[in-house]
């Protein structure tokens, strides 16, 4: 029997005028699964993520997650049916503490006794309980990184995506999150857009590279790391399939 | 809340109820009725505090629903003869007109300068609409609109359901500032329920908010139309110590509440309310004085802010506050700690 995908996309394209960004894109992941999505910038990456959480309408396609369609659901509905997002520029409450940002999240699904336990849990398992206090507005770059993936767990979503996580963050930080990765990947499916291969190899079994708007190619890390077109791709050799440099 | 909060909340209450008590027995009647007016607008500016400082909802149309309190308080208090039932009706409507043109700007997707000129827009229709009900022709059962002059003989509240006792201007003093230390008391209430925390997630980041589940327009629905009620209730009192006119509606009214707003400091309830009763206080000596237009003095010293306090008086006094006494924290804690 065919796993279930969580999510599904079948020939999305999402046009801005006479420019087309996806290039209908059939892509699906399953329950639990964890899948990085890469490729060189202007890919298309982080369109797909605003046609899928309902920041974009797509011009063409169609979205199924957890079994219903939400092509022309919004931003609000889709987060409600449970998934969460990760924005390439942190998107925070700059003017708000950290404890806040992660009961705003929490405080969505949870009844009001069981929000602080929640907040606390998610605090200890981020290692952030030293800047609950904080005002969000004042901290590093990396540390804001990590305050919203924190807050993106904290509303409990089965799908998080993550758009580039690791940007910014310290070594340190860096292998922090993929362990904290590992451990989400248990009670949640992740998609994750990342540039850093060594961070991929930590975290993900398989791939999907995008390549101006299109699937490029999808496979296990090992394979795509090997793989001759997508050496091609980020060197900006090869566009729709023909080898621009022979040109 | 800390034994030092609560020591200053139970000082602010007893500072508070004081100056309600003793203020009729020290000043004469003219001082009290100003005091009431200043009372009324202070709430008015609450709500604009509330709606703009807190949810980020840049709105005119505050002196709208203000308007339209004191004109149903008047209609219905003339027409009923009682004004129990008056009051009822005079926070229902601006209620519900503030919920209905809330429902269609925010539904509408309608958001920043472009709010702002659809509430003031409103006010201005319903300043020209009233001053248009001039005549014979206008009026509401017994109650004639009467164009620009209003309705001078706005009848006055009295006790609840018994019409032979109209209240004095003492009592009237009474009710307007207990009104507005409830208020800030609801207020500062609502600000730490989980709506209170959405409102402000909202100015923070509106699309985080979405992105998070929650719907960004009920939760501005609902704020918007708890500034229309306390706008209405402040219209309520208005009529009670001046009288019902288009000038309720004015651009006059509209732009003063805004500045007692940023004066006061965006983002904090204190400020505007103190802002509101300080610049009342000095317009109404310059008046006195006529030596200068209270307007033009008005003008000058919002620029003055803005330029030298852009952030308002309040949290203008917090910084400084902290400026003085964060050294000698650091100084404490320093000798506290054990000698290593």
């Amino acid at each position: 029997m065919k796993p279930k995908a969580i999510i599904e996309t079948q020939g999305l394209v999402m046009r801005f005028g006479g420019v087309e960004v996806l290039r209908g894109i059939d892509f699906a992941i399953e329950y639990g699964e964890l899948r990085c999505l890469i490729g060189p910038n202007g890919a298309g990456k982080s369109t797909f993520f605003k046609c899928i959480t309902g920041q974009l309408r797509p011009t063409a396609g169609s979205i199924k997650f957890k079994d219903e369609w939400v092509t022309a659901a919004d931003a609000v509905s889709i987060a409600r049916r449970g998934m969460g997002i990760k924005t390439q520029v942190p998107s925070l409450y700059d003017g708000l503490a950290v404890r806040e940002h992660i009961r705003l999240a929490a405080g969505r699904h949870l009844m009001r006794h069981e929000v602080a336990a929640a907040v606390d849990d998610v605090l200890e398992r981020f290692a952030i309980r030293h800047l609950a206090t904080q005002i969000v507005g004042r901290l590093a770059h990396g540390q804001r990184q990590l305050v919203e993936i924190a807050m993106v767990t904290a509303s409990d979503p089965d799908l998080i995506l993550l758009d580039e996580p690791a940007a910014g963050m310290t070594h340190q930080e860096v292998e922090r999150l993929a362990e904290l990765i590992h451990e989400l990947k248990g009670n949640h499916s992740l998609i994750i857009v990342e540039h850093d291969m060594q961070f991929i190899q930590m975290i993900a079994r398989r791939v999907t590279v995008l390549h101006q708007g299109r699937i490029l190619l999808e496979d296990d890390v090992d394979h795509v790391m090997r793989d001759e077109q997508l050496r091609d791709v980020y060197l900006g050799r090869r566009t729709h399939g023909r080898d621009v440099s022979k040109t | 809340m800390t034994f030092r909060n609560s020591v200053v909340t139970a000082l602010c209450v007893a500072a508070a109820a004081a100056t309600i008590i003793i203020l009729p027995h020290v000043v004469e009647l003219f001082t009290i009725i100003n005091a009431t007016i200043y009372a009324s607008m202070a709430i008015l500016t609450l709500s604009l505090a509330l709606v703009w400082g807190f949810c980020g909802i840049i709105s005119f149309g505050q002196t709208a629903f203000f308007g339209l309190g004191g004109y149903a308080y008047a209609v219905a208090a003339i027409n009923f003869g009682d004004s129990t039932p008056a009051i009822a009706l005079a926070l229902l409507v601006p209620t519900l007109f503030a919920g209905l043109l809330g429902y269609f700007i925010f539904w509408g997707r309608v958001t920043d300068v472009y709010l702002g000129v659809i509430t003031l827009t409103v006010t201005l229709i319903l300043y020209k609409l009233f001053n248009a009900t001039a005549g014979d022709a206008y009026h509401i059962g017994k109650a004639a609109l009467g164009g620009f002059n209003g309705i001078p003989a706005t009848p006055l509240m009295n006790l609840p359901w018994d019409r032979g006792t109209t209240l004095e201007p003492e009592d009237i003093w009474y009710v307007a500032a207990t009104l507005l230390c409830l208020a800030y008391a609801f207020v500062r209430w609502l600000l730490s329920t989980k709506l209170g925390h959405l409102m402000i997630a909202i100015r923070e980041n509106e699309h985080r908010t979405e992105l998070l589940g929650y719907d960004p327009r009920r939760i501005k629905l609902a704020a918007f139309t708890i500034g229309g009620a306390m706008a209405g209730a402040s219209g309520i009192l208005f009529a009670n110590c001046v009288f019902v006119s288009p000038t309720m509606f004015s651009l006059l009214y509209t732009a003063q509440v805004i500045v007692w707003v940023i004066i006061g400091g965006l983002g904090t309830l204190a400020g505007p309310i103190f802002a509101c009763f300080l610049l009342q206080m000095i317009t109404a000596e310059l008046g006195r004085l006529n030596w200068l237009n209270p307007n033009f003095v008005l003008g000058i010293i919002l620029i003055a802010f803005v330029l030298l306090m852009p952030s308002g008086i309040l949290p203008t006094l917090q910084r400084m506050y902290d400026k003085i006494t964060w050294p000698i924290l650091l100084q404490k804690s320093v000798r506290k700690r054990p000698a290593q």
